[in-house]
């Protein structure tokens, strides 16, 4: 089932994420990779820990964004987001959806995450 | 657009980091990616490691501003990258990337991550056309 939620492109949240990651000046879209700073929403981080079995901790293995057209700063926009399980060895993989308010498809976020047996100290 | 790459053209590298303890919450904080691995070092330690992993993502999102640099009447449509061997604190990582083919209008570089010891730490993709703006 696919989990569904409103992000919004804040001005402010772009410029933080830019000088993270070496740009000299936020560029006048939201670059390709902003996207990536919507994991931190509650309820994607839920289901990411829902689904992640005991003792298994995910490490980031891949990751890779779409574009039919570009993100707009202060603009809202609709994530739908499906989680898969692959076994041997294993992985979620998340697949988010960005939509346009109006429905129109904007892009797409593929998170693929490797589950590791927890570190001792992690647990 | 200006005139369009050739096949094999190499963009100007980069090399990003040393990243310190400070660098890495930022990220953390910014992107929500709090996994202890790469904020506590004996947590990176317990898996072999011998300092705590720099994001995947801080590295491939770095790719951005060099490509950017490069040809700025370009839009991304597309990014990827695999993380492979993890880049730690305190070394410097070295970005590449190439102009590997032209798909019509799509322009595809290569994106290779070295870690300072030389060791692929991301292989990536980016198709780029020209921006609207």
């Amino acid at each position: 089932m696919a989990t569904r939620l409103r992000v919004r492109v804040e001005a402010e949240t772009v410029a933080d994420f830019c000088a993270e990651t070496g740009w000299e000046a936020a560029p006048a879209s939201p670059p390709a990779a902003f996207p990536a700073v919507w994991l931190r929403e509650p309820a994607l981080k839920q289901i990411f820990r829902e689904a992640t079995p005991p003792g298994l901790v995910p490490v980031h293995e891949a990751q890779k964004f779409f574009y039919a057209r570009p993100l707009e700063i202060g603009a809202d926009y609709d994530l739908t987001v499906e989680l898969a399980r692959e076994n041997m060895p294993e992985r979620l993989i998340a697949t988010a959806r960005i939509f346009a308010k109006d429905g129109a498809a904007v892009g797409e976020m593929i998170v693929t995450l490797r589950l590791f047996a927890t570190p001792e100290g992690a647990r | 657009m200006s005139a369009p790459p050739k096949a094999g053209e190499k963009i100007a590298p980069r090399i990003i980091g040393p990243f310190d303890a400070a660098a890495l919450r930022a990220y953390a904080e910014i992107s929500g990616d709090d996994n202890p691995l790469h904020l506590d070092r004996a947590i990176a330690a317990q898996v072999g490691l011998g300092g705590r992993p720099v994001h995947g993502m801080k590295i491939l999102a770095a790719f951005e501003p060099m490509i950017f640099a490069w040809r700025p009447d370009l839009a991304l449509i597309e990014l990827s990258g695999q993380f492979l061997t993890p880049a730690l604190e305190e070394e410097t990582i070295a970005l590449s990337a190439r102009v590997a083919k032209l798909d019509g209008e799509v322009i595809v570089l290569r994106l290779t991550a070295q870690t300072a010891s030389g060791a692929p730490a991301l292989i990536g993709e980016a198709r780029l056309r020209a921006s609207e703006n």
